[in-house]
Parts: structure tokens; C-alpha cells; sequence
């Protein structure tokens, strides 16, 4: 039996070999680099990178966590829900205007505008400007766009207000229903993406006049572009592009590390260390999504005003910044980043410990009993904390601001609920909700109060009115002029933190990773424009 | 035949009541398609927009009414059209449908390929090293969740080995490697331990005692008479496997980006995307029944006993 058990384990260990053999064979690569570079982990892990440079073509592989049909990018027709963002991102589609990293508009497909009335507008059309089909674009052709954009996508039609349009030659006059100061910021909106009519729209492939053209489109999980030959702004670098949809951040993250990808966005904060080292690089910007606590008007506790105070005093926003989101955001002050000419010259209430609690104390909210927590009038000093999990920070900055205000005497209850949205619709049942908005994505700074602090807004969910707010939204919304808009917004971030209505604790920090042999790839503030014609990949 | 028939027979009420219990569980989760699509796109919309988007899938309806609509397209072969892509969801659910079967033919090979002739050693060298090695690296195998196999695999096989690709591009034995082995490492855990315990019951059979002291080979009484009566088993707890893995396995697939059924599934549950959950609940439903009806009619074939004990 010994000797015949040994020729058993030897037959069944070769024949586990041998299936190892025929794994491994599976595995052999196809193609290679031919220029590794060593993987976060310090090996040569990018051996099995994507292809960059082969047979003088370039090209680069993108993996991103939010190309996908769960956020309305189901594919690149910029006339279809959020299918915009896809296809201006990837350099497929370009607007009449464009957002510099300050916010403001600057000229694009454009080449000026001239405002005529209070809702007749003259735009200039750019010579030499050309689809990616080599059909040049004139008045007609942005015409027979936007004609057909407001037709169809609903938001478009509403934010525009177009009632009429007429061209002549590379002038486009638009008319609008009523006056619109924001008209030019909302034809820079990813929607705005000036795409040929004429050559239709195939499987949600449009034809663009940015520096790529698409090629091939699956839904969820690929769109694959090549060099726009005709591109109007110079020579574009890159030859072919693949912008891989990977829904997982650690899959990102380890695909970036392998080489199979040139580069990443959406990859998750607990990822970047991995890739702080010479093989890759960061470009970093701070957005204008911003991480903020709204109070409950209507909420028994934050009826005063020393509580609304306390806690927008005792919200430990640089900790939170520099601990919890490992420095990547900015600490907030108002509605808009700094970076944004509106930003700035706002005063929010400083971080504050002894102040809060002198303000509580002076407000007869004292610790009676001993515990920690205040009372007054045999009331506990607890807030309930709504959140909700789906954005990583969200969840980060309650227990941030449960650990910073109990230090004054303050107890919070922290409920992060997925139906977060079901809640927030009584307002019996919260007194902070906390969330993350994007609060100034077209450049225009009254989309944020007109959102969320007037008496008609939609996320004005805990019932805040200010007669001055109502005012200033009123006179925004009649100011042509950017800097006298600037100004009103100014105003009416300093009334809200002044009623204690909002704590904006952060700004978003986008981050792309990239493979240092890849330049020309930028972070954006609007977080529109990703892959442009300087976009290349140097040769080993 | 006759039983065939009136197994598939069943199919038709089992159908519909899980396809009732998954349409009414998801009307209970708390918000749908529309309120979810808002959320991951930031969009501040009125509730006029909200309730004109709601009329427009039907989500306004009671309940029981947008059942019986489903219920009704799906009769006239209409499986209706998905709430997220707008995309028709039968032709959607076929097109993952290969990435799918493939994974599962691999891992299902692979499992038997490491678990049959690991079993059988760990068995036939009963309490000595080789078995508590096998018996340990089982207890690991079945320890670890896959997504954690899943993750130490592409760290291992794709970062500091790079074999095998992290994502996989196509549907190519080379990308569905490290899904189908992450599979077969937690499923051959298991098996291993199936499979011993189930040879080592045989092994202590009278008949075994009997040949043996025929002078019959201790190979020939294993391979020819052990593993035989062993099957019966294992092909039970491989139909049950198969049907699992038929249904897609979300976690190993959506980390893979493996394009098959089971990241469909978990994407449309995250949205709330009912006719695709629909569908995907109808398949699973169909292959459970398959699968087990497949298996048992194998065991009739392997087990004589069976055969005789219906035939008497």
C-alpha cells in the first residue's frame, strides 16, 4: 500500500502541475511596454502595461469610477441626460465658452460675444473651427445643435430660456424668453457640447470638434477614441485613447498599479500613498463641491441662535481637512472656494472651542449634572446629525464634529442613512443634515442660494428665511455684469453665515493620478475638461 | 420524461411568486430609480421634474398595477426596458450571458481539477502531514472572503508577478483567470473537505475490506469502486455551485469588471432598476430548477441504487 501511495501522490501532484502549466500558459502576456516601470509595491509590476508607444502610435489607457449609466453617462450625446460630461471630458466635445480654474468664462469654440439687449445676444463663431468629420462649423451648424438640445433635454431648455436663434454666417444671435445674465455660463455647461447634426448620432456616438473622435462606445464599460485629424487648435499628441469604465477604487488603484492603465480618476484618498513616489504623479485642484452642515430652522434646539453659533464655532474644520480626508480639501468659509473670485472676503465664524462654549454658557446652556453635556431648562443639548454614506466623506466629517463638539458640551447623533433623502422630508426628525453639493458648477455663484437658500428652493430642507436673502437673489437675478454678481454673492454668503443657517466645512480636492511619463493631463476646478490635445505620453 | 415535465411544470408558479416577492421587496427598499439617478448626479430638480420622471417609467402607479404591466409585457415576451440605460433588458441580460457561462465552465473545472485529488490524498493519508496541510490550507480557503482572495490575487498574479491583467478586457481565458481561480480557491476549500469526508465514509465500507482482502489493487478499489460511489455527492454539491455561480457572483465580478450577469444584478439593486431585477430574479429561479433537476437525473444515472429503489 506505501509503494502504491507514492505513485498516487506523485500522479495526483503532476497532474496539479500540470493544470498550474496550463494556468500560467493562459497567462501569457500579449503584449508589453517595453518600458516597465516599478509598481507602487517597488517591482516591476507595469510590465504588463498597456501598450503606450507602439509602432510610433501612442496610446493611453484612463480608467475612471464614474463613466457609467448609474450617473447618466450612459454614453457620449451630450443631448441626452448627463452623457455631456463623457463627452466633453474626453476631449470629444467643446462648448462656445469655457471655464477658467478661476471660475470665470473665457471664449472656446467662440471668438466673443456682443449683448445687444437684455435677452438678444450675438455670438461669434470662430473661423477655421472644424468637426472631427472635417465639416467646418458655422452659425448654422451650432444653431441646428442648440435647436435640437433644448428640444430635447429638459433641463437645458430651462437653464437656457431660448426662444429664438438666427445665423448668419459665423454669427449666432440667440434670443432668449426671458432675460438670462447666465446664458453664457449654462452653453458652457457639458450639455452646450457643439456636435454635427447632420451626422446623427450612432449607438450614442456623436461627432464632436474636440481633439478626439470616438470609435467605439460599450455602455459601462468602454469608449474608445482616436486622434481628431482635423482638430482646429493644433496637433493633437495622442494617437488613441481608451477610457476604461472601472466602478471598483481599489481596482482602479491596482490597475494603475500593474500599467494597465495610464492614469486614474475617482480613485479613493486611502489609495494615494500608494502612488506618492517618482513613477507617478498628482494633479490637484480644489472644486467647488462642498461638504456642508445645514440647520433645521425649524428644529426646536437650533431656534437659538447661541446653539446655531456653538456649533458653527466648535466644527473642528481643519482637523477634519488635515486628519480625516489626509489633506485632501480645503477648509471652507463660505459657499465657493477661495480660488473663486466670489470666494473671497467672507467671513465665517473661526473654529473656537472656549468661544462656543462661553456663547452656550452666556445662552444658560450649562452642565448641570456633571455629564458633559449641557442642559437648559432640563433639556440635554443633543443634535441629531443626518448623513448619508455614498460620498466617503460625508460619514468622516460626523464623527469629526461628534468628537470636536462634544468637547463643548455638545452631544451628537450621528444617523448616516442610504434613504437619507425620505428622511430629510420631515424635519421632526433631524436638526443638522450634512451633505455635499457642488455648489457653483457653471460659474455662476446664485445656483447655489437659488438651490438652497431662498423660500422656494428645493434643498432649502430646514426651512431658513431671510428677507435680505429673498433681496439679493432678486437684484443677482437682474445683474448682466459678473463683478456686480460677484459682489451680490458675496453679500449673501455673508448674511447665511452671519444667521448661522450653514457650517461649509471643505471643498473637494479632484484629484488624477497618472503615470509620470504622462503630461498634459490636468484637474480642472469645474471638473469638465480631462483629456485635451497637449495630453501625451513620453517614450521610453 | 413524466417527471421532467412536471418539474418544469412547477417552474410556472415559482416564477411568479418570486418575481411578486422581488417586486414587492424592492418597492419596500425606499426609493427608485429616478431618486437614485438624482442622487449620484447632484441634480436639483423640482418636484414637478421629479413626478413627470416618475410618470414617465411608471414608478407613480400602486404597486400591483405596475406588476401586473410588467407581468402582462412579459407573456407577449417583452421584459421591458431598463430604467437606467434605456436599453431593452432582454437583449442586455443575453449580452452578459456568455461572460458568465464562461466563468462558471472555468471555475467550475478548476474546482474539480484541485479539489478531487486533494480530497482523495487528504483522505487516503488520513490524520499524517499531507493531510493536515491539505486540511489547514482548506480551513484558509474557506476563511477568506473574495473580494479579499480577489485583492491578494491581483496584488500577487498582476502587480508583483504580472501574469494575469487586473481588469479584464475581453472575454479571453487570459482575463478570466484571476476571477475563475478567486472562485475555485474559496469553492475547492470547501470541496476538499466534501470530498475527503465522502471517500474516507467509502473507504471504511465492508467492500472495501472485502477486496482488499481479495488481493484486488488499492487503486482499483479507489478509482473504480470509491470514487464512483463518491460522485453521487459531489455532483449534488456541484449542481448547487453551478447554479450559484450561474447566477453571476456580483463581488468577484464587479471587482474584476468581468461584464456578467452578476454585476448586472448588483448595479440594477443599487439603482433600483426593476426590470432588470426582474430578469435576473427569473434566471436564477430557471437555473436553480435546471440544475437540480440536472443533477438528480446524473445520480440516477451514477447511483444504481436510486434507479432500483424507484423501478421497485
Amino acid at each position: 500500500m506505501n509503494k502504491w501511495n507514492k505513485k498516487m501522490v506523485k500522479k495526483l501532484l503532476a497532474a496539479l502541475l500540470a493544470g498550474g502549466l496550463v494556468l500560467t500558459g493562459c497567462g501569457s502576456q500579449e503584449s508589453s511596454s517595453g518600458n516597465p516601470i516599478p509598481s507602487a509595491a517597488g517591482t516591476s509590476g507595469a510590465e504588463a502595461a498597456s501598450p503606450t508607444v507602439q509602432k510610433g502610435e501612442k496610446t493611453f489607457v484612463f480608467g475612471d469610477t464614474t463613466f457609467n449609466s448609474e450617473n447618466e453617462e450612459a454614453n457620449i450625446n451630450p443631448h441626452d441626460t448627463y452623457c455631456g460630461w463623457a463627452a466633453i471630458r474626453y476631449g470629444v466635445g467643446e462648448t462656445l465658452f469655457r471655464f477658467t480654474d478661476q471660475m470665470e468664462l473665457e471664449p472656446w469654440i467662440a471668438s466673443g460675444y456682443d449683448q445687444v439687449d437684455d435677452k438678444t445676444w450675438k455670438i461669434q463663431i470662430k473661423d477655421g473651427v472644424t468637426f472631427s468629420n472635417g465639416k467646418a462649423v458655422d452659425a448654422a451648424a451650432v444653431k441646428a445643435c442648440l435647436e435640437d438640445l433644448v428640444s430635447v433635454h429638459e433641463r437645458a431648455a430651462g437653464d437656457l430660456k431660448i426662444s429664438s436663434m438666427e445665423a448668419d454666417g459665423q454669427t449666432l444671435t440667440v434670443k432668449t424668453a426671458e432675460q438670462n445674465p447666465t446664458l453664457l455660463n449654462y452653453l458652457s455647461d457639458p450639455y452646450g457640447c457643439i456636435i454635427d447634426m447632420e451626422a446623427g448620432n450612432q449607438n450614442g456616438i456623436v461627432i464632436g470638434t474636440g481633439p478626439f473622435a470616438a470609435e467605439d462606445l460599450v455602455t459601462d464599460d468602454h469608449l474608445t477614441l482616436k486622434k481628431n485629424k482635423h482638430y482646429w487648435n493644433g496637433e493633437v499628441k495622442v494617437d488613441h485613447v481608451k477610457v476604461r469604465t472601472i466602478s471598483d477604487g481599489d481596482t482602479l488603484a491596482l490597475a494603475l498599479q500593474s500599467g494597465e492603465i495610464d492614469a486614474a480618476y475617482g480613485m479613493a484618498y486611502a489609495s494615494y500613498p500608494l502612488f506618492k513616489n517618482d513613477y507617478y504623479a498628482f494633479s490637484t485642484i480644489t472644486t467647488s463641491r462642498a461638504f456642508y452642515a445645514q440647520m433645521n430652522e425649524q428644529s426646536g434646539i437650533l431656534k437659538d441662535d447661541a446653539v446655531r453659533k456653538a456649533l458653527a464655532m466648535g466644527i473642528g474644520k481643519e482637523d477634519f481637512v488635515r486628519t480625516l480626508l489626509r489633506g485632501y480639501g480645503e477648509v471652507a468659509n463660505g459657499a465657493f472656494p477661495e480660488s473663486f473670485s466670489f470666494g473671497r472676503d467672507v467671513k465665517a465664524e473661526p473654529y473656537d472651542p472656549e468661544g462656543a462654549a462661553k456663547v452656550l454658557e452666556e445662552d444658560g446652556w450649562i452642565d448641570t449634572d456633571g455629564d458633559g453635556i449641557r442642559e437648559k431648562d432640563g433639556q440635554r443639548l443633543v443634535i441629531r446629525w443626518l448623513t448619508y454614506p455614498s460620498r466617503q466623506e460625508l460619514p468622516l466629517l460626523a464623527e469629526a464634529s461628534q468628537a470636536s463638539l462634544k468637547k463643548i458640551g455638545i452631544e451628537v447623533k450621528v444617523n448616516v442613512a442610504a434613504d437619507h433623502n425620505t428622511l430629510v422630508a420631515d424635519p421632526s426628525v433631524w436638526d443638522v443634515y450634512a451633505a455635499a453639493f457642488v455648489t457653483c458648477p457653471t460659474g455662476d455663484p446664485l445656483y447655489f442660494f437659488s438651490t438652497h437658500c431662498l423660500d422656494s428652493s428645493a434643498k432649502n430642507r430646514g426651512g431658513y428665511h431671510s428677507d435680505r436673502i429673498e433681496e439679493l437673489a432678486r437684484q443677482m437675478d437682474a445683474a448682466f455684469d459678473p463683478k456686480e454678481r460677484g459682489t451680490i454673492a458675496r453679500q449673501m454668503q455673508q448674511q447665511i453665515l452671519d444667521d448661522h443657517a450653514f457650517v461649509f466645512c471643505s471643498f473637494l480636492k479632484m484629484s488624477i493620478v497618472r503615470k509620470a511619463s504622462v503630461t498634459g493631463l490636468d484637474a480642472h476646478a469645474c471638473d469638465y475638461y480631462e483629456l485635451t490635445k497637449d495630453l501625451d505620453i513620453e517614450a521610453a | 420524461m413524466r417527471d421532467v415535465g412536471k418539474r418544469l411544470l412547477q417552474l410556472i408558479p415559482i416564477l411568479f411568486v418570486i418575481t411578486f416577492l422581488s417586486f414587492a421587496m424592492m418597492h419596500l427598499a425606499g426609493s427608485d430609480a429616478v431618486e437614485q439617478k438624482m442622487l449620484n448626479t447632484g441634480e436639483t430638480a423640482s418636484a414637478e421634474t421629479v413626478d413627470r420622471a416618475r410618470a414617465e417609467l411608471g414608478l407613480n402607479l400602486p404597486f400591483p398595477i405596475q406588476y401586473g404591466r410588467w407581468l402582462k409585457g412579459l407573456v407577449h415576451g417583452d421584459m421591458g426596458v431598463s430604467y437606467v440605460s434605456g436599453k431593452a433588458v432582454m437583449p442586455l441580460f443575453f449580452s452578459k450571458l456568455p461572460a458568465t457561462l464562461l466563468l462558471t465552465l472555468l471555475s467550475v473545472l478548476l474546482t474539480v481539477f484541485i479539489s478531487v485529488p486533494l480530497g482523495i490524498l487528504s483522505a487516503v493519508y488520513q490524520n499524517r502531514g499531507i493531510d493536515l496541510l491539505i486540511r489547514i490550507l482548506s480551513f484558509i480557503g474557506n476563511s477568506m472572503p473574495n473580494f479579499f482572495t480577489a485583492l491578494v490575487l491581483m496584488y500577487l498574479l498582476a502587480i508583483i508577478h504580472p501574469i494575469f491583467p487586473v481588469i479584464s478586457g475581453d472575454l479571453s481565458l487570459r482575463s478570466a483567470a484571476l476571477p475563475s481561480i478567486t472562485l475555485a480557491i474559496a469553492m475547492s476549500a470547501k470541496y476538499i473537505r466534501q470530498m475527503r469526508a465522502v471517500v474516507l465514509k467509502e473507504l471504511h465500507q465492508p467492500y472495501v475490506t472485502g477486496a482488499t482482502a481479495r488481493g484486488v489493487r488499492f487503486s482499483t478499489i479507489l478509482f473504480h469502486s470509491v470514487l464512483k460511489a463518491s460522485l453521487v455527492t459531489i455532483f449534488t454539491l456541484l449542481a448547487m455551485s453551478i447554479g450559484s455561480l450561474l447566477g453571476g457572483t456580483a463581488i468577484v465580478e464587479s471587482i474584476f469588471m468581468w461584464d456578467g450577469v452578476g454585476k448586472m444584478a448588483a448595479d440594477a439593486i443599487r439603482m433600483r432598476d426593476y426590470p432588470v431585477i426582474q430578469a435576473y430574479v427569473m434566471w436564477m429561479a430557471v437555473i436553480y430548477v435546471l440544475v437540480n433537476l440536472a443533477a438528480d437525473l446524473l445520480n440516477r444515472l451514477l447511483d444504481p441504487r436510486i434507479r432500483l429503489g424507484e423501478e421497485a
